[in-house]
């Protein structure tokens, strides 16, 4: 204990600011009076030493002067390049030596070493990110992984701007990363979305693609993170002991968990998120990273939860998935089949006698709206549409009208003119 | 931090300044010039408030060096004005530094205010910054040079004109 406590000099590493870590330990220092004033004069003149270096390598040594913005600039790199070096010392007693008797520069050009190791970790990562992206529906999500952080990587400038940001980095994360500045967030935003990603792995992307539609219809253009709504969901179903693959919750589903919560107090909702999450991270599989990285949302998430208790608002914190929905965005999503193979279905579909064996056959084969029209325009005479619409059902209708007026430019069903005979008599049949 | 350059500590870089002025007697007094220890305490507190007035940090020394080197041989420099007339050009280069938009370097700037100071302004710092050097830096703020020779470009340069009668 006397060792630990003599090594860290009175200085917890977690108090010092991640961003600003040279002048925060530099505070730390000063106020503990670990140096002496002379030696924070050498330092002092060591580091304006350096600036001055600096300044005339910015200048090409054209100009001994600059403004006090671009000086102002210039000495944060310098003071985030020495933090980052200083950061990877493992205790304060050799930071601390280091201050004493290293040059500035040195600790600077190590602090530069450091940097491009991290940078070149963090660009090999977003790589391997964008190699295996499965890509949530989301224009966030895209932007940043494919221009953002390429803008980043191509625009930092490790010796004059290493704590800037250059690029737009939109998508949050579950988690938001506080106090880091430059290189050292991009690596650690990029840490966590690989996280987020494989957690996001252990669920069928239709799923997460249902869950995101039913919490908003234009959910691909919002700001939102993914694995926040599945994993708020993911506890929702933990909660009905229902398997979490689907991460739907139904109406009466959420009028069980209404009944489930009420009445706990905030402890008790402490205690059932913290072991939902528990059993979610088992039932997953997930590994000891990814665990950790789902607690560090359990606070947040254990407040949101018990406010929405208080007041009545479950459904403002659980994500009711629509069940109609679920057959609609199936067939939405589905890829439409090879030419050869959807050739193969009109003639085996030509081939049968019976409406019945038409439709049963559509129901097996057929994952895609567009082959679903074709299939409806090959195989299909005029005087069998209405009854073919019957045995189809009205979810199907009710897509198939939801298909034709988007196609028309997603106008209303007044203002709709068909373009075929099977447009007409399926407006006429919804309507009926 | 709010203002990291307060990090740095004002009392090291006025005595490396001062040093270097005392470096410079050592030339310049083959032509007759001198500056007293006095003159060297103002000349450091003109460079401070200069840069402050221009919002801009020098290290080292300073440009004053290169001034000297360069205005030492002048006719028109004396003794007796010595000082003041280095003030002066103190002030001038770092004003037109800013002014230029960072588009001169040290030595460019130096050699344009100790030609113009020569030829044309016969030795008066005051010409040289409110003509040679004024109308030089719009030269080079605009984008244009021969700036005043514009006036038979007008249906090139209208805008351009219109934004110089603006401003005066």
């Amino acid at each position: 204990m006397n060792s630990i406590t003599t090594s860290n000099l009175g200085i917890e590493e977690s108090s010092l600011n991640r961003g600003t870590y040279f002048q925060s330990l530099l505070g730390e220092v000063a106020g503990k009076q670990l140096l002496s004033a002379e030696q924070i004069e050498k330092l002092q003149y060591s580091l304006l030493e350096l600036m001055a270096k600096e300044v005339e390598r910015y200048t090409n040594g054209e100009s001994s002067s600059v403004p006090i913005e671009k000086a102002q600039d210039l000495l944060q790199s310098i003071t985030y390049l020495i933090g980052a070096y200083l950061k990877t010392v493992p205790d304060m007693q050799t930071k601390l030596e280091l201050l004493k008797k290293e040059p500035m520069s040195v600790l600077f050009y190590s602090g530069l070493d450091v940097v491009a190791r991290i940078k070149k970790e963090a660009q090999e990562r977003m790589q391997l990110l964008q190699k295996s992206d499965r890509g949530p529906d989301n224009i966030a999500y895209h932007d940043t992984l494919f221009q953002g952080l390429p803008e980043f990587f191509h625009d930092y400038n490790m010796e004059y701007g290493a704590h800037e940001l250059p690029g737009c980095i939109d998508y949050p994360l579950l988690y938001p990363l506080e106090d880091y500045q430059g290189v050292e967030l991009i690596a650690y935003y990029l840490q966590r979305l690989t996280i987020e990603n494989n957690i996001l792995r252990c669920y069928p992307m239709s799923s997460i693609n249902r869950l995101l539609h039913s919490f908003d219809k234009d959910a691909d253009q919002l700001l939102i993170n993914i694995l926040e709504l599945v994993l708020i969901n993911s506890l929702g179903c933990v909660l009905l002991s229902k398997p979490t693959e689907g991460i739907s919750i139904s109406i009466s589903e959420m009028q069980e968990l209404q009944v489930k919560l009420s009445g706990k107090d905030k402890e008790s909702v402490r205690g059932i998120l913290k072991d939902a999450i528990l059993i979610l991270s088992e039932e997953n599989a997930l590994e000891e990273e990814s665990r950790s990285y789902l607690m560090t949302a359990w606070s947040e998430l254990t407040e949101r939860l018990w406010n929405n208790i208080a007041n009545g608002t479950l459904e403002h914190f659980f994500i009711l998935t629509d069940q109609k929905e679920e057959v609609l965005e199936e067939l939405y999503e589905g890829i439409p089949m090879e030419d050869e193979k959807l050739r193969d279905l009109i003639a085996r579909m030509n081939s049968l006698n019976t409406l019945e064996e038409k439709v049963s056959l559509i129901r097996e084969e057929v994952r895609s709206i567009i082959d679903l029209i074709l299939l409806i325009e090959e195989c299909f005479y005029p005087e069998e549409y209405s009854n073919f619409f019957y045995l189809l059902g009205e979810e199907e209708c009710n897509l198939l009208k939801k298909w034709i007026l988007y196609e028309a430019g997603s106008i209303s069903i007044e203002d709709y003119e068909p373009n075929g005979e099977w447009q007409r008599q399926l407006i006429g049949y919804t309507n009926e | 931090m709010d203002n990291p350059i307060m990090f740095l500590p004002a009392i090291l870089m006025k005595q490396q300044s001062a040093a270097v002025l005392r470096e410079c007697n050592d030339y310049t007094v083959r032509y007759g010039l001198e500056l007293s220890e006095q003159e060297i305490g103002r000349l450091v507190e003109n460079r401070k408030e200069a840069l402050e007035l221009t919002g801009r940090i020098e290290f080292g020394g300073g440009v004053i060096q290169k001034i000297i080197m360069e205005f030492a041989d002048s006719g028109y420099m004396n003794q007796s004005d010595y000082a003041d007339n280095l003030m002066e050009l103190q002030e001038c280069f770092y004003h037109f530094k800013s002014d230029a938009i960072e588009a001169l370097t040290d030595d460019e700037l130096i050699k344009l205010m100790k030609f113009y100071f020569e030829e044309i302004c016969h030795g008066s710092v005051e010409l040289l910054k409110s003509t040679m050097l004024e109308n030089h830096c719009r030269d080079i703020r605009y984008g244009t040079k021969e700036y005043q020779k514009l006036n038979g470009y007008e249906d090139d340069y209208t805008d351009f004109l219109d934004w110089d009668e603006k401003e005066n």
